[in-house]
């Protein structure tokens, strides 16, 4: 370059003035001047001009949509099949677990099959959930109980054994098997058998467990959730010289309850036992206030549900559910509690009962079904709600359904910016 | 409870089946700045040649001949057939908010062949006409009827309008005549999108929006002009341009086509040899943009532009000719958002190269200059341009 610029001042000293250094300075400007040209403005403001176009937030009743059902389906577990059972001396629930041990005729062990020639050595573990569980003192009194009618693990209640058979409110108790105490520092209660074990168990041997027993509780206000009862024995085998030790859970387990969980109306239930969940299928209108959904951006959408007033009763939640909201996949109002469900891992909601006594609403986000439903115009949004897993505790809360009153109506809530063409009226 | 609140610029309120509203509110400052290319049709581009901008935005009556797409009368000052292009760059600094902000853009202010026989003379140019290259963006909040959601949106236009030029000009004796028809075309593609954030007190979690539309943009516009050439020591040239329509289409929507009148204008200008080697160039103009109305929230104003320039030519390098410019300018632009158009100042220097006395020219123009005022306006920005043009002709 200098070589150049030094060549470019002979010509120039006769015939004008040299310019060489004032090329390179302009060159070298125009340069720069071009580089710093990509940068779009960045300008923060309220009064910022360009095309947009209102982010809106509408709630329809579910009575103003063109499409709106909803039904509570219970069933899905009872007491029998529970994961827990309840005893409970409280006034306001009454409760016994009825269960049967069907002691096996002969036992394996490990070099052969034998029957058993004497049983000995009993013992009763009764597992409580104690955080489900309701205490007033301790120690609390619990009793195993022989019954003197049998029952139908399907059918019985507190005033009858099954069908058709009514039994003394709580059970026709006998003869009592076992007692113990469960005290504050442990959640297992050890029963010491009150019979003569080899004559009990070989009864119930010949009987598959018939009649079975009661489990009572006795003494302080107590709700006791029973999580197991484990039956402990040595059972000396015909031919041998030591006992083999055996652990059997109760089987046939179930429980009634005074008074009985109350049938659903035509609000929409979660929870309880049997376990309760709601289903609802609605479809959207093409156009809200003259906006159309299709090309619309549905930034979210949820339904939302009005909790009702706190179950009467001892049905009222105490602790918080985990709901789930599940999608169904066929018609909720032909198949019934057979509809097949598509669960959602995310989707799960918490139903607090502070919150829900003071009316906090219950939320489900359909914002992905409605996208898919602004696509297609006629598609039906099916979801439901379940207890996560189903039947964790009696107690329940209910919302208000289509029938409502308009106050306590679902609602559909949906916040979505238009298409940028449309216009959104004033 | 939800709390409605209007926002001056951006509301967005509802009412829905429960009465529930929405509404923006207002994070940042009272009045925030905006870019000027966002206002109407976007920022006037002047299809000017290097030399024109140097010389104070004279683009017409150039001893010499210009590439400048004004006057096709002017066609008739090139003797040979020629071929030039201009290529221009512009810093933006936008003054006012919360601190000085930069950006800027790029164009092709005029590409243009020419070709002069017996007394003819014809070109076929494409020149620039309006730039809508910006974006901005801004952060609000959206009030729902559960709570606040803060976001960001961003909101962008990319495009504008050029025109393509036919002009046919005849020499008379020392006055030249000359007419051009131009097909004004464009598109503009404006977007915006809006980011929500986490709402601080418990509304739900919005998923991002965003859309986009393509504008079209059509129109023709007739000129007519005439040049006087006093032999190489004074040209005088006026040119007239006819009212016409712009019609802007909205493309894969449903929205309506719009239209925007085009204003009648009048250009003079000229150039005389006040001495050897030393011309001295002057133009001023009015154009009738109040009738294009309210475009977009800007308003069209009729405006007046005036420049003027000195061209020393004695200057030589590697051979060839190094004419030295300097000029002033001073116009109104045609939109504004306030009741008073928008006033633009510029500096202009620059300097060219002919080689073998025009065979090919190399012409370069620097501008520093100023537009509103923040106080009047509501916005102010400093810029700086260089425009840089490379002629070629049959010689």
């Amino acid at each position: 370059m200098s070589g150049r610029a030094g060549r470019a001042r002979g010509p120039a000293s006769d015939r004008g003035h040299s310019c060489g250094q004032l090329v390179l300075a302009a060159a070298a400007s125009i340069a720069i001047g071009l580089a710093c040209t990509e940068t779009p403005l960045s300008i923060p403001g309220d009064s910022a001009p360009g095309a947009s176009v209102e982010t809106v937030e509408f709630t329809l009743l579910s009575s103003d949509l063109p499409l709106w059902r909803d039904t509570t389906l219970s069933g899905f577990a009872i007491p029998f099949s529970a994961s827990f059972s309840l005893v409970s001396n409280r006034p306001e629930l009454l409760a016994r677990t009825f269960a049967k041990l069907n002691v096996p005729d002969t036992i394996t062990t490990f070099a052969d099959t034998l029957p058993v020639d004497v049983f000995s050595d009993v013992r009763v573990r009764i597992q409580v959930d104690t955080i489900r569980s309701v205490f007033s003192t301790f120690p609390v009194t619990l009793r195993l109980i022989e019954l003197t009618t049998p029952f139908d693990v399907f059918e019985v209640a507190w005033q009858q054994a099954e069908d058709g058979v009514p039994w003394t409110p709580g059970g026709d108790l006998g003869v009592e098997l076992a007692a113990g105490e469960l005290e504050a520092s442990t959640d297992t209660a050890s029963l010491s058998l009150s019979v003569e074990a080899d004559s009990l168990l070989k009864a119930w041997q010949q009987s598959d467990g018939e009649n079975g027993f009661a489990l009572v509780v006795e003494g302080p206000e107590t709700e006791l959730h029973v999580a197991q009862i484990l039956w402990r024995y040595d059972a000396l085998l015909q031919g041998r010289t030591e006992p083999a030790v055996q652990s059997q859970v109760a089987g046939f387990r179930t429980f009634a309850s005074e008074p009985a969980v109350p049938a659903h109306g035509s609000d929409l239930r979660v929870g309880g036992l049997p376990a309760s969940r709601f289903y609802i299928e609605f479809s959207i209108p093409a156009s809200i206030s003259g906006i159309p959904l299709e090309g619309s951006t549905i930034n979210h959408a949820e339904v939302v549900f009005t909790p009702l007033p706190p179950p009467a009763g001892p049905f009222a939640l105490r602790n918080a559910l985990v709901g789930r909201q599940v999608n169904l996949l066929a018609d909720p109002f032909v198949f019934g509690a057979k509809t097949p469900i598509g669960a959602d891992p995310l989707n799960t909601t918490l139903l607090d009962p502070d919150s829900l006594a003071v009316s906090s609403p219950l939320r489900l986000d359909v914002s992905l079904l409605l996208q898919r439903a602004s696509a297609d115009p006629g598609r039906r949004i099916r979801i439901g709600l379940r207890a996560d897993p189903d039947a964790q505790v009696l107690q329940f809360w209910e919302f208000g359904s289509t029938e409502s009153p308009p106050a306590l109506q679902p609602r559909l809530r949906i916040i979505m910016t238009p298409r940028l063409d449309v216009e959104v009226p004033e | 409870m939800s709390r409605i609140i209007h926002h001056p610029a951006v509301v967005s309120s509802r009412i829905g089946l429960l009465t529930i509203a929405v509404a923006l509110i207002a994070s940042g400052p009272a009045r925030a700045q905006t870019p000027i290319t966002a206002a109407g049709l976007g920022y006037r581009i002047a299809p000017l040649d290097g030399r024109s901008a140097a010389l104070g935005g004279t683009g017409l009556g150039l001893l010499g001949g210009t590439f400048s797409l004004v006057n096709p009368a002017d066609l008739r000052a090139h003797l040979e057939p020629g071929f030039g292009l201009a290529f221009s760059g512009e810093s933006v600094s936008l003054k006012g908010g919360p601190g000085p902000l930069d950006s800027g853009r790029e164009r092709f202010t005029v590409i243009r062949a020419v070709v002069p026989f017996d007394a003819w003379a014809v070109g076929l140019a494409f020149g620039g006409e309006f730039d809508q290259d910006w974006a901005v963006r801004f952060q609000d909040t959206l009030v729902l009827s559960d709570g606040k959601v803060p976001f960001e949106e961003a909101r962008e236009r990319d495009g504008g309008i050029s025109s393509i030029d036919v002009s046919v000009a005849r020499q008379l004796g020392p006055i030249s005549l000359g007419v051009s028809a131009q097909r004004l075309n464009g598109s503009v593609r404006q977007t915006f999108s809006r980011d929500f954030e986490l709402s601080p007190d418990g509304a739900p979690q919005l998923s991002p929006t965003g859309d986009a539309e393509r504008l079209s943009y059509r129109a023709w516009r007739f000129k007519a002009g005439g040049a006087v050439t006093l032999g190489d020591r004074l040209m005088l040239s006026a040119v007239a341009s006819f009212d016409g329509t712009l019609t802007s289409e909205p493309e894969d929507s449903t929205s309506a086509t719009t239209t925007v009148d085009l204003p009648k204008s009048i250009q003079v200008g000229g150039s005389a040899r006040l001495a050897q080697g030393l011309i001295v160039a002057a133009s001023g103009g009015w154009a009738e943009w109040s009738v294009a109305g309210t475009v977009e929230d800007a308003i069209g104003h009729d405006i007046t532009w005036m420049g003027a320039g000195l061209e020393y030519q004695r200057l030589r390098l590697l051979g060839g000719d190094l004419p030295v410019r300097v000029g002033v300018r001073r116009g109104e632009l045609p939109f504004s958002l306030t009741a008073d158009a928008i006033e633009e100042t510029a500096l202009s220097f620059g300097f060219g190269w002919r080689f073998r006395n025009g065979l090919a020219v190399l012409s370069t123009a620097f501008e520093i200059g100023s537009r509103g005022d923040l106080a009047v306006d509501g916005l102010e920005e400093s810029f700086t341009r260089a425009t840089i043009s490379f002629e070629l002709r049959d010689r």
